[in-house]
């Protein structure tokens, strides 16, 4: 087992382009760390250099405490899972799970144990026989992975190895990919562009964008504490609300002000709050969530609430989305089901003010603590 | 290809003095005169990627070098008849097993230069020193296909009548030579042939998408799915000179290219595109207009997709 260290790493491509910009970060022995970004953020490139399928620019890369920069993708003790599986159409599931082994001349008796081991793990025993056209998209996936499991690596490393999945067999496989983390203990680098499986699965997530880190932390820091508004508008399905806003003060209260509403921000929130920032304009954000329009809420809370036009409605069962109009700007909010809301209708809202997200509108980063 | 490999020793027992004789896994004799005194020794020998033990009246060093010249023989022999066949040539090649799938891999190494002067992609170097390692990887993984040599290239010829079984085939090995011999190759696909003639046709189809894809696209790839791209490497350097400047893609930021890439792969298709870029779909549109504003082209529309993929090409290969 073994950590895996990025120091200041950089990937420029004939021609110039910055793929990868300055990626400095350590991923600890046996973490289960996602990259997740929009395509052409970098975290695929940044999977391949740690599988040394793409050479490293500049920066150090550790696997362990070696310096792997200039070690062939085969001596990096690492395996690969890739989207489209990569198994031999002519092989059954056994010499396909035992073809690396044999290239490295193990044994027999180890690799049949091996194979069999990994095989009792993915739940793929009976169909060891089998050649993989023979084999449903889920059971595939299990014998990549088995695949890499028997070569026993120090890092597993896996790009986007659920998309080529339908959707409700994509939430199976991301379930059972954390228990076998948990199973085996070791090292997983997971490349998504799917922020759900980067919440459910990682300890800790990477959110890239243009080759560079836009923050590193864990799913639940990262849903609360967005370092800017790309971060706060990738992560969360619906995504953040925005919108350009003001901050006043009027005694000892500061106050957001946009689209001629003045909402009062808690004192709990204020103390966060970067004070240099009163007077001046920032982006507030709002998770769809935090948006209410049940009485109890506009009841308790009377400063926060202001009336908005109801454009759409979406009624999802367990949940309902308002698509609503405020000015120039389109909100949603995910509302309870039993919401009397209707197209058309002018409703009053209220924003709690307690969730409330803030950024510098030039630098877009996070202003509260 | 048995007959093949018979041929070949023929030749070469009509040209030595030494008499040998050779067995297949099975024990059967497969070539030669079982004539020899007690003195004779044998040794496993590997030929045309299948084991045989070959016995000769010689001492256990001399059978050494013996088998050692037999196979060097034979290797270089085996791979110029079947070049000579593929290339639609006269050879001893009698047996062929059609119908088969046919795939080149050329390493990264390999990449030639083709003769437009124009074209970008010489600046990688000539190693024919690797093809062993990737050679051998291939004859592992594919021990029931024929692997030839042929100018830097690597044919692999096997007993796959599917396409998409050939797809699956050529991608698996992309990627686990990548992992296990670390190299980095171009695969391209010369389909499914069931005759000499169409054996040929595949191979100088799936030549041209190799030189074309020259240092600048790996992967695996089918002359089949290229046509734009391989129209536009007949034109003359004047004229895509022409047309290369049409667009200032260096000016494009990231995300403006990537939008472009991923909206042509997606077909035109906004909400497949949206899904790929992470973005929502109005986000796209709103790119979308960008793009229109900035290029004068509307991707939505096919005419003007069609320019812009040209462009694309055009700036990315040439």
């Amino acid at each position: 087992m073994a950590g895996v260290i990025f120091k200041h790493i950089n990937k420029v491509y004939p021609g110039g382009v910055k793929a990868v910009v300055d990626f400095d970060m350590e991923i600890k022995d046996k973490e289960f760390v996602v990259l997740v970004g929009p395509s052409g953020c970098g975290k695929s490139t940044t999977l391949r250099m740690v599988a040394g399928l793409e050479e490293i620019s500049s920066g150090e890369l550790y696997i362990g405490d070696k310096l792997v920069n200039d070690v062939s993708p085969k001596d990096r003790d690492i395996a690969m899972v890739f989207q489209n599986y990569a198994l031999y159409p002519h092989m059954n599931v056994y010499d396909n799970m035992a073809f690396g082994l044999k290239l490295r001349k193990i044994p027999k008796a180890e690799i049949d144990g091996r194979v069999k081991e990994a095989a009792n793990i993915l739940g793929i025993e009976n169909l060891l026989d089998r050649k993989p056209k023979a084999l449903s998209g889920g059971q595939r996936q299990r014998v990549a992975l088995g695949r890499a499991i028997v070569r026993e690596p120090q890092v597993f490393l896996m790009d986007e190895p659920l998309s080529n999945l339908d959707a409700k067999l994509r939430v199976k496989m991301r379930t059972e990919i954390a228990k076998l983390h948990d199973r085996l203990q070791t090292t997983f680098i997971y490349v998504t562009h799917d922020q759900t499986e980067a919440m459910t699965m990682g300890s800790r997530i990477v959110v890239m964008k243009d080759g560079y880190i836009q923050q590193v932390d864990t799913p639940q820091n990262i849903y609360d504490h967005p370092a800017n508004t790309f971060v706060a508008g990738f992560i969360g399905s619906p995504q953040m609300n925005f919108i350009d806003a003001a901050l006043t003060r009027e005694g000892d209260t500061i106050y957001v002000a946009f689209e001629g509403i003045k909402l009062p921000i808690p004192d709990g929130v204020a103390k966060k709050l970067d004070l240099s920032y009163v007077g001046k304009e920032v982006v507030l954000g709002i998770r769809p969530e935090d948006i209410h329009d049940e009485p109890a809420f506009l009841d308790y809370f009377p400063e926060y609430c202001f009336s908005v036009l109801v454009d759409i409605i979406e009624l999802l069962g367990s949940e309902t989305f308002l698509y609503l109009t405020l000015g120039q700007y389109s909100l949603i909010a995910r509302v309870d089901p039993r919401s009397t809301a209707k197209v058309g209708d002018n409703i009053k809202i209220g924003f709690d003010m307690n969730k409330l997200h803030l950024f510098d509108k030039e630098t877009t980063k996070r202003i509260l603590e | 290809m048995n007959d093949l490999l018979i041929r070949v020793l023929s030749e070469i027992n009509a040209n030595i003095r030494t008499d040998f004789a050779l067995f297949d896994e099975n024990g059967k004799m497969v070539f030669g005169r079982e004539s020899f005194g007690k003195n004779a020794n044998e040794k496993g020998i590997l030929l045309a990627g299948k084991s045989y033990t070959l016995k000769a009246a010689l001492s256990k060093e001399q059978l050494e070098d013996f088998c050692f010249l037999i196979e060097s023989i034979v290797k270089s022999r085996y791979d110029m008849e079947l070049a000579a066949f593929i290339r639609g040539k006269p050879s001893l090649v009698s047996d062929f097993p059609f119908p088969s799938g046919l795939i080149l891999i050329q390493n990264e190494v390999f990449c030639c230069t083709p003769n437009d002067s124009s074209f970008q992609g010489g600046d990688v170097a000539v190693n024919s020193n690797l093809t062993d390692k990737t050679r051998e990887f291939v004859e592992e993984a594919f021990e029931e296909g024929i692997v030839v040599h042929i100018d830097n290239i690597l044919a692999l010829i096997l007993p796959i009548e599917d396409r998409n079984e050939l797809r699956e085939a050529a991608e698996a090995l992309y990627q686990t030579l990548a992992e296990e011999v670390s190299e980095k190759t171009a695969i391209s696909l010369g389909g499914i042939a069931g005759s000499q003639a169409e054996l040929c046709r595949a191979f100088v189809n799936a030549q041209k998408a190799l030189e074309f894809a020259c240092g600048k696209r790996f992967g695996v790839m089918s002359y089949a799915e290229m046509p734009l791209e391989l129209i536009i490497s007949q034109l003359s350097p004047e004229i895509r000179s022409e047309y290369k400047n049409e667009i200032d893609f260096e000016s494009f930021d990231i995300d403006t290219l990537s939008t472009i890439r991923v909206f042509l792969d997606c077909n035109l298709h906004i909400a497949e595109a949206a899904r790929k870029l992470y973005i929502h779909r109005n986000t796209l549109i709103y790119r979308l207009d960008k793009i229109y504003a900035m290029t004068g082209l509307d991707l939505r529309d096919f005419n003007d997709a069609l320019k812009m993929k040209i462009y694309l090409i055009l700036h990315e290969f040439f």
